[in-house]
């Protein structure tokens, strides 16, 4: 089989389009929402407030400012809706696209016996963080990458911050070929949300991480899978009159699943000239001087290849086969 | 970790400490085509009156990505594998 040499300014290119690529939005959307939703809360606690004053109740001037307030929710949860729409309709484009791409790699493969090979690919390209600061160091060694970052805001606002880590790999051959692909990433740290107090309504703070492995293919559509997910969810309910303090945590945990089409990735590089002897995943890494080496058998699925990377643990050590 | 609040204010710390294994299958690649995978965590937040802090920095806490393995379930068509000329 013929090794192939990545050339570097077409990656180095490759990886800044996917950077300034746009996500699904899913889970931007869904806490704009949130967020917009909280801020006609706190908007309606704020006109209710007076009213408590006088200890007087206007009832009909509360039921006024009620009937406002779901007026102006349901005029923004619409516009929320159009918009979600949208994002789902582009999604599902590339999903389709995704799927396309998964039947031809079947139809290659399908009713012939199963042989595979096992590529390891010990090192990033490279390890990006934005918000640029965010990332306070990172370390590029085989079987042992990482990033240390920290990150606050006290904004009112709804954004989100990556730490991405960019593998690359390139079909040394001339021939179409179908590949898996898996990842471990291990997450230690801390995530932190603090709500002030509200008037009737509550302030939040929604923090939530998730792991995300996209596999772009040149012009063709990129698979996406997510893996757990962590959040946190520190919000207001009543604890003492209008007064609102309470705290609800909930993790939610999305397994693995198959291939799930999320973005179509058109790259401003088409061709790839290749010449070297050497293993695609060395010449990919370039970071570091240690050679990767391809299995040194083929081997097939039931024989049962001893698994390359299956770590659980906290990771600090090398892989050791 | 996280910015300044008042006394009155309701927080949540979580510790995380997990491992996310993440695959894609079945994925068709052309001869020569370059694929990029990117491993990535992200954080969406969301704020209201508040704040939100990350810390993946102190101490032994970080995110660590071994690496990727690529499983090529086929030979390409019409080249054999021979593993000695992998170095």
């Amino acid at each position: 089989m013929k090794h192939t040499k990545i050339d570097k300014a077409r990656l180095k290119a490759a990886i800044e389009a996917i950077k300034g690529r746009e996500g699904p939005d899913g889970p931007q959307l869904r806490l704009a929402q949130q967020a917009r939703i909280a801020q006609f809360r706190r908007k309606l606690g704020k006109e209710l407030r007076p009213l408590f004053a006088g200890a007087r109740f206007d009832v009909g001037a509360l039921d006024k400012a009620l009937g406002r307030h779901q007026v102006e929710l349901r005029e923004a949860l619409k516009k929320d809706t159009a918009k979600i729409g949208k994002a789902f309709a582009k999604a599902a484009r590339d999903r389709e696209r995704g799927m396309a791409n998964t039947a031809r790699a079947w139809r290659h493969i399908e009713t012939k016996p199963l042989l595979t090979t096992l590529i390891p690919l010990t090192t990033p390209y490279l390890i990006y963080a934005t918000p640029l600061g965010m990332l306070q160091d990172s370390h590029i060694e085989p079987w042992n990458n990482f990033a240390k970052f920290a990150y606050t805001n006290d904004q009112d606002t709804g954004f989100g911050a990556v730490v991405k880590f960019f593998f690359a790999w390139q079909n040394p051959s001339d021939y179409l070929a179908v590949i898996n692909c898996e990842t471990n990433l291990l997450i230690n740290g801390i995530i932190e949300a603090t709500a002030e107090q509200g008037w009737l309504a509550s302030c939040s703070a929604f923090v939530e991480l998730t792991a995300e492995l996209t596999v772009y293919v040149g012009s063709l559509p990129p698979s996406t899978t997510r893996g757990p997910s962590f959040s946190g969810w520190p919000r207001s309910t009543p604890k003492a009159a209008l007064h609102c303090s309470a705290v609800r945590a909930t993790w939610n945990r999305k397994t693995s699943s198959g291939p799930i089409i999320s973005r179509a990735a058109t790259f401003p590089w088409k061709a790839i000239n290749w010449s070297s002897s050497k293993s695609p995943a060395a010449l990919m890494g370039g970071l570091t001087a240690a050679p990767l080496s391809w299995p040194s058998t083929p081997t097939s699925r039931a024989a049962g290849w001893p698994c390359i990377l299956r770590l659980t643990g906290p990771c600090s050590g090398r892989h050791s086969p | 970790m996280a910015a300044a609040s008042s006394d009155s204010a309701t927080v949540l710390s979580t510790a995380i400490s997990d491992t996310a294994h993440l695959s894609c299958n079945s994925i068709e690649v052309q001869g020569d085509q370059l694929i990029v995978f990117d491993v990535a965590l992200s954080v969406d937040y969301s704020i209201d009156d508040g704040n939100v802090g990350i810390d993946f920095a102190s101490g032994s806490q970080g995110i660590v990505c071994p690496g990727v393995t690529v499983e090529l379930l086929s030979p390409p068509a019409g080249t054999a594998f021979t593993p000695d000329a992998a170095t």
